[in-house]
């Protein structure tokens, strides 16, 4: 069957596309995850560019904090391909990540480009400024509406109290356990899910 | 005067499961239940309310897959025999429970509601579910949404702008099709949202999306009005904020409402009752015990235990009771509000469509009970987000924070657990296409490399949606998402390595074109 052939494609087109791969995503606020595959003749050369050397120069990844001035620091990474999930204390933050060999000189010799990740906010914004934009002097079904490239606000002044208007404590908010798509009721034990 | 207002919501959305290549497919099934179950239950409220004149306004989505699914003959005829085989199912379980005065007259009631779900299909919606929500939204009481061309969690590919432009702009170009109307607001899978994509939002002419909670609480500003005033990006698109109490009280697993011990129970199923033999014979596809959709059984206990026999006129009275309650406690919850713009607040209650008649049995019962005491009571009107807006145009400016309405209320629903199962294939492979467009984007369209293009186009966004990675990381069927998404992307490899070598096969472009068979429209332009 046409379809069964076409399956067997896949395996064709990934085993000729042994590249580096280095990819980290923001889980929550406070984790990141890290997922990376350095093939061994990649590695390989690598290692000789770097002239050799006993024991070889290891792998690891190079987390550089933005923006609180912390100095960056090193995860030596077990084996050339693998994924790992590094918790953080601070929420909202941004962090520059290399991946790449460990040079004698504390250096990293890349391996792939370095990523520049932003975990989502932990909290309400510390800024409370308030701007007020009126909708109603634009119509979405005018295409000016979509082709304005630059912010166009109007201002009022805040209405009497709007800054005493919510208190900090209750912008906070724990969200459900439960994904998408289904309830959180607990399924007997062995059970499963006809759909999603 | 009314105190502000309710904005219900649903979404209507399933995984591309259509298998044309197999006599019959076991997931296909979750699109025959989600008929029965969910959509043409809620077909029949809404004629009801029109019928009896009681005003009311939903906002509304329906993914493109799933209409992709729903317009489609060959689905269309095999839903005919799903019901079919229900139909036999239950009058076989009728006989088998002749003697039972618990269940006998469940099993009665379920090949009822088998026959009425076959004769609506046939007869109110002419086999095209998704038209006669059209004819909602052309009657004034839906407000369609769009969304995205195959359910793509968007945060994820926020680094490859070319995936987000073309997600969106294939969405909104199918719910046009779809609706016949330019949609004013998005429905954002997963309520996914990153700072920036309000932008391509904008760019596709939607003036509105909905976030989670956190997502207009923690925004770049604090809201004034916390989730119960829309927040406005500054290029002008609106963002809408989950009302958490709301969702506290639907889906909750302590206090939800569909967890009451009257209602039906979802997992005691009485297919894990049947011999596996019978059951085989049942249910083609079925490996081991597998749910049928006859479930005689109440919650009961929510913490386990005997269950016992469901009653059907106990649920439907509990429902009425429920919607009362969620309605009264909107009320109160507008009451104690502290206003803090001068905007009347309101809350937004964005549901999966799913949720009504499948998970939770008596759903469509209590959203009829909701909105019509909606349209009895005069502290709260019932209005869709575009309806707020264009009385309320003055919104506080700020951009919602990244976000999602999964687990953790972020992304790794979709990223840890699994989920991450070939995705770094699935970006690498978005690259090649975006390559692949700008070169072959420009000839005609009949053009054998042209389709080919094409195809892999849609082989590669059915490889981009949020289920696979979701049905991975729940464990609900991950074995079946896996073969699909390799699947997928192997078609696409198959196509973007033929185009390369300038020999593709036709006959398999045509297998491939059958297989995949999403947006026949597709502008293969929005991937440059």
């Amino acid at each position: 069957m046409i379809s069964d052939q076409l399956a067997g494609e896949f395996d064709a087109a990934t085993a000729a596309e042994e590249t580096v791969e280095f990819e980290v995503g923001a889980l929550d606020p406070y984790r990141l995850r890290a997922r990376w595959n350095a093939p061994a003749d990649r590695l390989a050369a690598a290692q000789a560019a770097l002239g050799g050397g006993t024991p070889p120069a290891p792998l690891a990844l190079r987390f550089h904090h933005g923006g609180n001035g912390a100095p960056p620091y090193d995860v030596f990474l077990p084996a050339a391909a693998g994924e790992r999930t590094f918790a953080f204390r601070r929420g909202g933050a941004t962090y520059r990540v290399e991946f790449g060999l460990l040079r004698p000189d504390g250096a990293i010799h890349p391996l792939a480009g370095d990523i520049t990740v932003a975990t989502p906010p932990a909290a309400p914004s510390p800024r409370d400024d308030l701007l007020i934009l009126d909708l109603g002097r634009r119509s979405v079904f005018d295409a000016a509406f979509v082709a304005v490239p630059k912010p166009c606000f109007v201002e009022y002044p805040a209405p009497p109290g709007a800054g005493v208007g919510i208190a900090p404590a209750s912008l906070v908010c724990v969200p459900l356990a439960h994904g998408s798509g289904a309830p959180d009721f607990a399924a007997p034990p062995g059970s499963v899910a006809p759909w999603p | 005067m009314a105190l502000g207002y309710i904005s219900l919501i649903l979404h209507a959305h399933l995984p591309y499961v259509r298998h044309p290549e197999h006599p019959q497919f076991f997931e296909e099934r979750w699109l025959f239940e989600a008929i029965n179950e969910c959509y043409l239950p809620l077909i029949e409220v809404f004629d009801r309310l029109l019928n009896d004149g009681v005003p009311f306004r939903l906002a509304f989505s329906l993914s493109p897959t799933l209409v992709a699914m729903l317009e489609d003959d060959l689905l269309q005829r095999r839903h005919m025999e799903h019901t079919a085989r229900m139909i036999e199912i239950a009058e076989r379980e009728i006989r088998r429970l002749h003697n039972d005065a618990r269940f006998h007259p469940l099993a009665v009631g379920y090949r009822d509601f088998y026959r009425g779900a076959a004769r609506a299909f046939e007869t109110r919606c002419r086999r095209r579910v998704a038209r006669v929500f059209r004819e909602y939204a052309e009657a004034g009481v839906l407000e369609p949404l769009a969304g995205a061309a195959t359910h793509a969690y968007l945060p994820l590919w926020k680094a490859h702008a070319p995936t987000v432009r073309a997600q969106l702009a294939v969405g909104a170009a199918e719910a046009r099709l779809v609706w016949g109307a330019v949609p004013r607001g998005a429905w954002l899978p997963e309520c996914g949202f990153y700072p920036g994509l309000e932008c391509e939002l904008a760019a596709r002419g939607l003036r509105y999306f909905i976030v989670e909670s956190h997502g207009v609480l923690r925004a770049s500003s604090r809201p004034r009005g916390g989730v119960h005033a829309p927040i406005a990006c500054p290029n002008g698109v609106a963002a809408f904020a989950r009302d958490p109490e709301c969702s506290q009280q639907v889906w909750s697993a302590e206090e939800g409402y569909p967890g009451d011990p009257v209602y039906r129970d979802f997992h005691a199923d009485a297919g894990h009752e049947i011999e596996p033999a019978l059951l085989a014979e049942w249910l083609p596809g079925a490996i081991g015990p597998a749910p049928i959709g006859l479930r005689y059984y109440r919650v009961t206990d929510r913490r386990g235990g005997p269950k016992q026999p469901y009653r059907p006129a106990e649920a439907a009275a509990r429902a009425a009771e429920h919607a009362e309650d969620f309605v009264r406690k909107r009320i109160a919850q507008l009451e104690r509000r502290v206003p803090a713009l001068e905007i009347p607040p309101i809350i937004v209650a964005p549901f999966d469509a799913e949720l009504f008649g499948h998970w939770w049995f008596e759903g469509p019962r209590w959203l009829e009970g909701v909105i019509r005491r909606l349209a009895d009571t005069s502290s709260l009107e019932l209005a869709t987000p575009g309806d707020y807006l264009e009385r309320h145009p003055r919104l506080q400016c700020a951009v919602p924070a990244e976000s999602s309405w999964g687990r953790g209320g972020a992304h790794a629903v979709w990223m840890e657990g699994g989920a991450d199962y070939l995705q770094p294939r699935v970006r690498a492979a978005a690259e090649t296409l975006t390559a692949l467009a700008r070169d072959f984007r420009d000839l005609p369209l009949h053009a054998l490399p042209a389709r080919a293009a094409r195809q892999a186009a849609r082989s590669l966004m059915l490889a981009q949606a949020s289920d696979w990675p979701f049905l991975i990381h729940t464990g609900a069927a991950p074995e079946f998402a896996k073969k699909t998404l390799r699947d997928h992307l192997a078609r696409f490899h198959y196509l973007a390595t033929a185009l390369r070598a300038g020999a593709v096969d036709e006959r398999r472009l045509r297998a491939i074109e059958l297989l995949d068979a999403v947006f026949p429209e597709l502008d293969l332009s929005v991937w440059t």
